[in-house]
């Protein structure tokens, strides 16, 4: 699915979306032929559903570091960064540039480099919306986390991965988890 | 002559380069050499109207240039200036 203008990511009901399992699930959308397969562990997934759970109803987010290969793109490390968005943070995310400095400098460090982001999207799909494409660097993994608050506790509920090309239109990329166990 | 750093996934557009020289001596000046160079930079770092991405935030030395003289800040001759992107999104 390409995504310049992205369809609705209002919310549907959870039998629409179903529920990704974890372990060795592709969550493979209409990926683009330029796309990469994002490999994942299901350490680092958990992370990022713990922190998007933890900030619901407001928007959780973090830096994902790992390796890029030829065909594949892996990730190692997850990162969680303090939604700088304040009091828009219900429908926002923001990482700022010191935020953004200081994960390429741990990635440096790991031997690694940012391959991604993560964020959730609190009662809505796990799609790009208008304010992520214009807030987005092309290249880069983007992790979307829909968390359904609905019933009596939230819940993740759709877990996808995208990516800006040049022309900053988003495509969907392959999401493979995996049991491996990475540092966090 | 002034250098710019390029951010890593930006890096994509300057063939792995991480360093842009040029002897130009205003900010505004260094951005459009920097595009010239490697045109696909140019949608990433501005919008339709031309006008500096809001969630690109561009540094002379450690000074933000919203802090100083905006895209017009003048450069003197060896000063460093770095574009590090603030990521922001969210659902509406």
């Amino acid at each position: 699915m390409t995504s310049g203008t992205p369809p609705s990511n209002h919310w549907s009901p959870l039998g629409h979306l179903g529920k990704p399992t974890g372990s060795n699930t592709s969550h493979s959308g209409h990926a683009h032929p330029e796309a990469l397969v994002l490999q994942c562990s299901f350490d680092a997934l958990e992370k990022m559903k713990r922190t998007s759970l933890s900030a619901y109803p407001g928007e959780g987010c973090g830096f994902l570091l790992g390796h890029d290969g030829d065909q594949e793109r892996q990730v190692r490390m997850v990162l969680t960064v303090d939604n700088a968005a304040g009091q828009d943070q219900l429908r926002r995310f923001e990482m700022t540039p010191l935020d953004f400095l200081k994960a390429e400098r741990t990635a440096a460090q790991h031997g690694m480099e940012v391959v991604g982001i993560f964020h959730s999207h609190p009662d809505h799909r796990a799609i790009p919306s208008t304010h992520d494409v214009q807030g987005a660097l092309p290249h880069l993994s983007y992790v979307i986390l829909a968390v359904d608050g609905t019933g009596h506790s939230p819940e993740v509920v759709e877990v996808r991965s995208w990516q800006l090309g040049s022309q900053r239109l988003f495509a969907e990329e392959t999401l493979q988890t995996h049991r491996t166990n990475t540092p966090q | 002559m002034n250098s710019i750093i390029i951010p890593t996934p930006l890096r994509k557009f300057t063939s792995g380069a991480g360093r842009f020289e040029s002897p130009a001596n205003s900010v505004q000046d260094l951005l459009n050499d920097l595009v010239q160079s490697h045109e696909g930079l140019r949608p990433h770092l501005f919008d339709n109207d031309g006008d500096l991405r809001s969630f690109i935030r561009v540094y002379v030395g450690d000074e933000d240039i919203h802090e100083l003289d905006g895209t017009a800040t003048r450069l003197s001759a060896g000063t460093e200036v770095s574009i590090i992107p603030a990521i922001a999104g969210g659902i509406a």
